[in-house]
């Protein structure tokens, strides 16, 4: 990895001074602005303080547990579903043009049917987690089966294996890096699911504290709300960054 | 993968690719996908005979809604109010994000410089500005177009600085080989070379800027396939929405249909070993 070579030496300077150049241009920018409009970073300093000390680990708190049981679920559904449409020619021509066409429909646009179906509660929003997660978890892991390269399996075979030896073997651990670029992609596309489900239909959650600040116009109380997402975000991409590379090892397809 | 003429039986059926079986002639044909799709519809209309029109509409009520909708030009006008913003806010997005990934790419000190903000910003989800887009831009069209920009931005960026970064030191070096400086170095091997991964950036960017547009109209808007699917809530006009649903998976299919044939025909020769494209 090119990133893994740098020294942290060489990167403080343009790291620290893009990030100086930044805050500056914030502060400039918020003294000649109407801090309601663009908050500058005192504002934002003093409303974190605000929001740390009251529910602001409440409303991350509540989003993240949407988003791991909607991840969960449908990264449960999805990777069975993905193993047997990569392996069974059946079932993946039966099903392909299906999962193709739902995965292109964006999650939140099931907002009003969920809130329909499941009521305004949490079923709601870990449905459309799950919605978020399924199709991306099964065509990716589909895609990591039918990629499979085929003389590991022609070498397994030569030693006599049977098809469950094949799968547990060969195919399985191919697609698990698949599978988890699949999860990363779907956790990406889940936080902005979350967000704009919680701003729509939610007592709690960091979508509500962004529309309950944008009510009384408390703009610090949005970029602390920003700031969290950004760091969740980042936060949660390199745990499966981690993943891929600690599970994924000799079968990652190198690009 | 070959078929033979034996006749099929479940074994053969359910083999699995990596079997040494022929695969059933069944499996080949090509009205699977359709009987896939009938099936789905099929479960459909037995779940939909068990509840009311406003809560889960049968296929056919979807159909003769969106007959309905077709006859009076109003699904037109929210489609092409959802696709004026996603293409317009797309593409000056892109423009903007090609000389920067180009920059982020080319030079060390200035990848290094943008990191923090594209590595920060690119978590941060375009709809969780969207209150910001309506401080500063308005509720009219200016504020969702500057979310799908957001959008594309930071997808269409990195990938461009990913494809600079993959371009294949041989084929540069077979141009310097030949006489080629710097700028023709860039012209005829840096740039094409980098066209599929902008391409894929685009496809990739297409798909999140769907659901940004979606979530923006639902929260600000009065126009558009995402207000048509939240204002139907109030008339529990449940076939209204699920035409729309349906209607977005059939764009976004599309859209992302006319990336990968963009991708294959102007990037053809210069696609690396692997596939460039793979999602």
């Amino acid at each position: 990895m090119r990133r893994a070579a740098w020294k942290v030496s060489e990167l403080a300077l343009p790291y620290g001074l893009t990030v100086l150049l930044l805050v500056s241009l914030w502060e400039f920018a918020s003294r000649r602005i109407n801090p309601l409009f663009f908050p500058g970073p005192t504002t934002v300093w003093r409303s974190f303080l605000a929001l740390a000390s009251g529910d602001l680990a409440a409303h991350v708190g509540v989003s993240l547990v949407r988003i791991l049981t909607g991840f969960l679920l449908g990264s449960l559904v999805g990777i069975p579903l993905g193993l047997l449409m990569g392996g069974i020619p059946v079932i993946r021509r039966l099903l392909d043009g299906t999962v193709e066409f739902f995965r292109f429909i964006p999650p939140i646009a099931m907002i009003v049917l969920a809130v329909v179906w499941f009521g305004t509660g949490e079923a709601s929003k870990v449905f459309l987690i799950i919605f978020s997660t399924v199709f991306l978890v099964t065509v990716n892991t589909e895609d990591g089966v039918y990629h499979v390269v085929r003389n590991r399996i022609r070498a397994v075979q030569a030693m006599g294996a049977g098809p469950w030896d094949v799968f547990r073997l060969v195919i399985l651990p191919s697609a698990v890096p698949h599978a988890l670029t699949g999860m990363r992609i779907a956790m990406g596309n889940a936080f902005s699911t979350i967000v704009s489900a919680e701003m729509i239909v939610a007592d709690r959650g960091i979508g509500f504290l962004l529309q309950d600040s944008r009510l009384f116009l408390r703009t610090g109380h949005i970029f602390v709300a920003l700031v969290a997402l950004g760091l969740l975000g980042f936060a949660t991409d390199r745990v499966f960054r981690i993943l891929i590379a600690r599970f994924g090892g000799e079968y990652v397809v190198v690009r | 993968m070959w078929s033979s003429g034996r006749r099929a039986g479940a074994a053969t059926l359910l083999a699995p690719t990596w079997s040494i079986r022929p695969v059933a002639p069944l499996a080949s044909s090509a009205l699977v996908p359709f009987v896939g799709a009938g099936i789905l519809v099929l479960v459909w209309s037995l779940v939909s005979l068990r509840f009311h029109v406003t809560v889960f509409p049968s296929p056919l009520e979807t159909v003769q809604e969106a007959a309905r909708l077709l006859s009076n030009a109003e699904l037109f006008q929210h489609t092409g109010a959802s696709l004026f913003r996603l293409f317009l806010g797309f593409a000056l997005g892109s423009a903007l994000a090609i000389p920067v990934g180009f920059g982020m790419g080319l030079f060390l000190f200035v990848r290094r410089m943008m990191e923090p903000i594209t590595e920060f910003f690119r978590f941060i989800p375009a709809i969780a500005l969207v209150v910001f887009a309506l401080i500063w831009f308005g509720i009219g069209e200016s504020s969702k177009v500057f979310l799908i920009v957001y959008n594309a931005f930071f997808t269409v960026a990195m990938n461009t600085e990913a494809g600079v970064a993959h371009v294949l030191p041989n084929r540069m070096r077979a141009v310097q080989s030949l006489g080629g400086g710097r700028w023709d170095t860039f012209c005829l091997v840096v740039v094409p070379s980098v066209v599929p991964y902008i391409l894929t950036g685009m496809r990739l960017g297409m798909g999140r800027s769907f659901a940004t547009i979606v979530s923006a109209e639902i929260l600000a808007a009065n126009s558009g396939l995402g207000y048509l699917i939240y204002s139907s809530r109030e008339y529990s006009k449940m076939d209204t929405v699920v035409v729309a649903i349906l209607l977005l998976g059939a764009l976004g299919l599309l859209a992302d249909r006319l990336f990968r044939g963009l991708t294959r025909r102007l990037a053809g020769g210069y696609l690396p070993a692997g596939d460039a494209t793979g999602s």
